[in-house]
């Protein structure tokens, strides 16, 4: 007895010196990777952000920017509404999120627990949409929402994203498959329903890929472009991507308002990130079932 | 430059266009086939103009121009029952957005740019209304006038204002280098002489830049990709002068006086040209437009201009373009956006889009340009010597829409040539064996329509 | 089927009612649309003409850029799956630690995913640029002469690779989701029982995290056949046609050929080959995912 908890400590002592070992290495790795590959590359479209137009364009290259041109931020802000602009990709982007988590949750949960006939065909259905080219549907669709009316509003961006989304879906159905379903079981037992097995059992334990989808939904929306072009026709309802491409004139691109420009709507979506981390990483960890 | 066919995207955009399978029903019944119009006899109420315009950028016009417009059109006898409403769109995204509306048939605006010849079948005969308000198209400049606005025997629009490129030249690093100043009849062999002696690799200064496949430059030659009627490629993209237009090439990305592609590619990104190299002083030669005027002028170069050089025997090039401005032929409200196509494209539009402060736009109306506000200027004259002077190329390329298919066959032996791939004295070869594919493209394209 | 059973089967079909209705809205007709459209020659802004199997005809017989635009697709599909999934996997890991200034870690990987357009294809060009880039002055420091990139045709397509697995950071953050998953008393049992590092990732980590992997395995595989915007931006298919992949082609068949029928064709065929190897990744998952719960049937 006392020779096994003797073993144990001092496989516990010794795993702690790897542990640091580990995580020295870990920590010079990822410093050293970060700083380069993608601390350098972002910092360059950050310096440029700040750069009188031609100093990009020196020689020898001037990396940093001199003066410091501050004002190709307030240029931007005069040639475009971009606080407006920001205000309705972040509608958008929060109508979509509302939607999609609510459809891809039911639809994920569906696919992963429950029975029924044909489900594997249909799921096959479901991820073959995601193979064809989108282009495939994009014209098409502009002619369905088209008889339905909605073009020129902003309808045909928020309303297909509460009908689910193939990428989502399945998302949700693998993670919710990692989830034992023991614990379905054991609340059955007691009595609950299917969707009452959902709400409290299942939905609680998914936050990881809830916040997922609410990243990579604002991801999707902020920087779409293609589909605010084709549906709005107001220039007051605009978004920021379509925005920052008025920038771009046919014979004269000013380069450092653009990446100031698409720096300043770069900035959300880091700090979307960077908040939403916690939850993304952060989830349960050891059910207690399995002990 | 011609303009633009599509700017580039993502791919969700090619998502839009591709596969389009424009619903069944969409296209199935044919788009509205533009028939003559029969115009209105009595002025109705007042009716909304949908039209359709780039916004963002001086050459079309900035915001506080356009409202000026508007409201000067407000206060003309059509200003009592039209209405105008402009869009503005991105110039990146307009062809995306036109071609989907047209290709669906509902939902194009009453008065927008046709400037993809594709759309050209959905745009609406305008001669009717020309006759019956005895509009004088002749106050066009009547090269681009049948250049453009004639398509299968219909007028399908007007021709908005004018552009062409030629050469700048940096006078500091022309003197620098002891270069003389070029003069009207400048060769071909005196500027790859001069660009080699302009070019010094240790300071990335260049004397010229490689020109793109099948621009003014190789035109210049007197090269053609196929017979002036278009039918026949041998002996043309083979020929003796297409041979010569690209062993130029070759020895002008062999001198080391020119950027790399790779530079090149950096930088004409989106289209601006080697304007950007050019205002950093780096470039000593740069073929650009006359929209490009003020803005080097800005950035503090001294330069002069000139023609693209000429080889001894051809005629001396431009590229020009002018903007066609029409009426989708799916549009119900055609009366109401003759009114304002007229007024906008004629001398009121015109002429109050050259006078805007900070102006670039010069008109395609000869009348209204002794008014401009540079025309005593050497430069505008300049331009002006270019147009009357030299031959626009697009005169005969435009004839053919499959020329792009043809040009393109000729991209990978390009692009050996700039890499160095190829030996000189292989070009001819190269060119020979290309001419069989050249010529099913150009039969296949023909045969589709109707030729 | 009994009572029980059946009342799973309702509640199953109530359940992705919402993908359902939306599918069949939205989804189904544009899809169909586009598959009959495929039989017709359509130059959109004139009617279609129907004209058969000629399209597919055409493509497997006559167009040789249709196979160089497969091969290009084809080898960087081989390249970069393998590595994406390491790296991504590998990233995960090291992101995965308890350290001081992790959640900044993860934020900066990440930034290459939230980043778009146009400006990241200036970086790269900038990034790769073979006189004066970042990466051959790196290179040059250390003694190596730096390739020619995107400009050199035997180094084209792995700068493309190269920009793809820029975007790891993406991927890592959903195996990281997926590590979440995995209980720590499972790695505290197996150290005490004596296993390595290497050996409970062999034996924990990996199969636990399979369920993922074979997520990314599949949405990896299907965005690798659909890369585009950088080649759009950058190389316009070169140089030689090297990076000249079949969305480019697509794209360039229909943007500016507007020759819409034969595209829609080229779009079919390459979704069913993505779909073939979908159904291949699937059909082969039984013998490598671990699901703790899997529900059959």
């Amino acid at each position: 007895m006392a020779q096994s908890a003797y073993r144990r400590l001092y496989v516990l002592s010794s795993r702690t010196w790897r542990d640091r070992a580990v995580k020295g290495v870990t920590f010079a790795l990822l410093s050293l990777f970060a700083g380069i590959v993608v601390g350098v590359p972002v910092g360059w479209v950050v310096l440029t952000a700040f750069k009188e137009r031609l100093q990009i364009f020196a020689w020898p290259p001037v990396y940093w920017p001199n003066p410091i041109r501050w004002q190709n931020f307030a240029e931007v802000l005069q040639k475009i509404p971009f606080m407006r602009f920001a205000a309705n990709s972040l509608f958008l982007s929060v109508t979509n999120i509302i939607g999609r988590l609510f459809s891809c949750s039911i639809v994920g949960y569906s696919f992963a627990r429950l029975r029924f006939p044909g489900r594997n065909a249909l799921f096959m259905l479901l991820l073959s949409t995601l193979m064809l080219p989108g282009q495939v549907t994009l014209i098409p669709t502009f002619v369905v929402f088209q008889r339905l009316g909605w073009v020129g509003t902003y309808l045909p961006l928020i309303v297909p994203a509460f009908f689910g989304h193939a990428f989502f879906i399945f998302l949700m159905r693998q993670y919710i498959m990692t989830i034992p379903s023991d614990l379905d079981e054991a609340a059955r037992i007691d009595g609950a329903s299917t969707w009452s097995v959902f709400a409290r059992v299942i939905l609680p334990l998914c936050t990881p890929p809830m916040v997922l989808i609410t990243v990579l939904t604002f991801l999707g929306t902020w920087n779409d472009f293609m589909g605010p072009l084709l549906y709005l026709s107001e220039y007051d309802s605009y978004t920021i991507q379509l925005g920052l491409n008025m920038l771009r004139g046919r014979f004269n691109i000013q380069w450092n308002l653009i990446m100031a420009g698409s720096l300043m709507a770069m900035l959300p979506c880091v700090l979307i990130f960077f908040l939403t981390q916690k939850y993304l990483i952060g989830g349960i960890a050891g059910v207690g079932i399995k002990g | 430059m011609k303009p633009n066919k599509l700017s580039r995207r993502d791919f969700l955009r090619l998502s839009a266009l591709t596969a389009a399978s424009a619903a069944l029903s969409g296209c199935t019944k044919p788009p509205a086939s533009p028939e003559p119009v029969e115009p209105a006899a009595t002025t109705p109420s007042v009716t909304e103009v949908d039209w359709w315009t780039v916004g963002g950028v001086e050459e079309f016009g900035t915001e506080e121009t356009v409202e000026a417009m508007l409201a000067e059109f407000e206060k003309g006898p059509a200003g009592s029952w039209v209405d105008v409403k402009p869009t503005f769109l991105p110039d990146d995204g307009f062809s995306e957005k036109m071609t989907t509306v047209i290709g669906t048939g509902s939902g194009v605006p009453d008065v927008a740019f046709l400037w993809i010849s594709e759309w050209l079948p959905q745009a609406a005969d305008i001669t009717e209304y020309i006759e019956r308000d005895d509009f004088d198209v002749g106050m066009f400049n009547q090269r681009y006038f049948d250049m453009l606005c004639c398509y299968d025997d219909k007028i399908v629009g007007l021709p908005l204002g004018l552009g062409a490129n030629f050469y700048f030249y940096n006078k500091t690093l022309l003197e620098e280098a002891g270069v003389d100043f070029p003069e009207w009849g400048y060769a071909m062999d005196q500027w790859l002489e001069d660009v080699i002696k302009i070019g010094d690799p240790d300071k990335k200064i260049y004397g010229g830049r490689v020109p793109g496949l099948w621009s003014p430059n190789f035109y210049a030659f007197g090269a053609r990709p196929f017979s002036e009627d278009g039918t026949t490629v041998e002996g043309y993209l083979n020929g003796p002068k297409t041979v010569k237009a690209f062993e130029f090439i070759y020895d002008l990305a062999t001198s080391g006086a020119v950027p790399t592609s790779a530079e090149m590619e950096m930088l004409r990104t989106e289209g601006t040209g080697p304007v950007d190299l050019f205002m950093s002083g780096r470039l000593a030669f740069a073929q650009l437009n006359n929209s490009h005027f003020k803005r080097v002028e800005e950035a503090g170069v001294d330069y002069g201009l000139v023609h693209t050089p000429t080889v001894g025997g051809e005629q001396i090039i431009h590229n020009g373009w002018s903007l066609l401005v029409g009426i989708p032929a799916a549009s119900e409200k055609k009366d109401a956006a003759w009114e304002w196509l007229k007024w906008y494209v004629g001398e009121p539009g015109q002429s109050l889009l050259m006078l805007s402060p900070g102006s670039t736009f010069i008109p395609s109306i000869p009348a209204l340009l002794q008014d401009h506000p540079n025309s005593e200027d050497e430069r505008y004259k300049f331009f002006f010597k270019i147009l009357n002077e030299t031959y626009l190329i697009n005169e005969w390329t435009n004839r053919f829409p499959y020329i792009g298919k043809v040009q393109r066959v000729c991209s990978d032996l390009y692009d050996k040539i700039y890499l160095g791939e190829i030996a000189r004295g292989d070009i001819k070869g190269e060119l020979d064996a290309l001419v069989s594919q050249a010529q099913k493209v150009v039969d296949e394209e023909r045969a589709a329509l109707g030729l | 089927m009994n009572r029980l059973r059946r009342r799973e089967a309702i509640e199953g079909y109530i359940g992705i009612s919402p993908w359902l209705a939306g599918f069949l809205v939205f989804t189904a007709g544009p899809l169909v649309a586009s598959f009959v459209l495929s039989f017709t020659d359509w130059q959109i802004t004139v009617a279609p003409r129907w004209v058969g199997l000629s399209n597919y005809v055409r493509i497997f017989a006559d167009d040789a850029e249709f196979y160089a635009a497969l091969k290009v697709t084809f080898t960087y599909v081989a390249m970069f799956l393998p590595l994406d999934l390491t790296m991504g996997i590998g990233l995960s890991l090291l992101l995965n630690q308890k350290i001081p200034g992790i959640k900044v870690f993860r934020t900066v990987f990440y930034l290459p995913v939230v980043l778009s357009g146009v400006s990241v294809s200036l970086m790269w060009m900038w990034v790769l640029n073979p006189d004066w880039g970042l990466a051959n002055t790196l290179l040059g420091s250390l003694g190596i002469q730096g390739p020619g990139w995107y400009w050199d045709p035997d180094w084209a397509l792995p700068s493309v690779v190269l920009m793809g697995l820029w975007r790891v950071g993406g991927s890592a953050i959903i195996y990281l989701a997926g590590l979440q998953n995995i209980s720590p008393q499972l790695y505290e049992a197996a150290t005490i029982d004596g296993a390595g590092i290497w050996t409970r990732l062999w034996n924990i980590t990996l199969p636990l995290l399979t369920p993922t992997i074979f997520f990314q395995l599949v949405m990896e595989l299907i965005d690798a056949f659909q890369v585009f915007t950088a080649v759009y931006v950058i190389t316009g298919g070169g140089p030689l046609h090297r990076t000249f992949f079949y969305m480019y082609y697509l794209y360039r068949t229909a943007f500016q050929d507007f020759d819409m029928g034969y595209a829609s064709a080229l779009a079919w065929i390459i979704g069913v080959i993505i779909m073939l190897f979908t159904a291949l990744v699937f059909k082969s998952s039984a013998l490598w995912v671990y699901y703790e719960s899997e529900v059959q049937g």
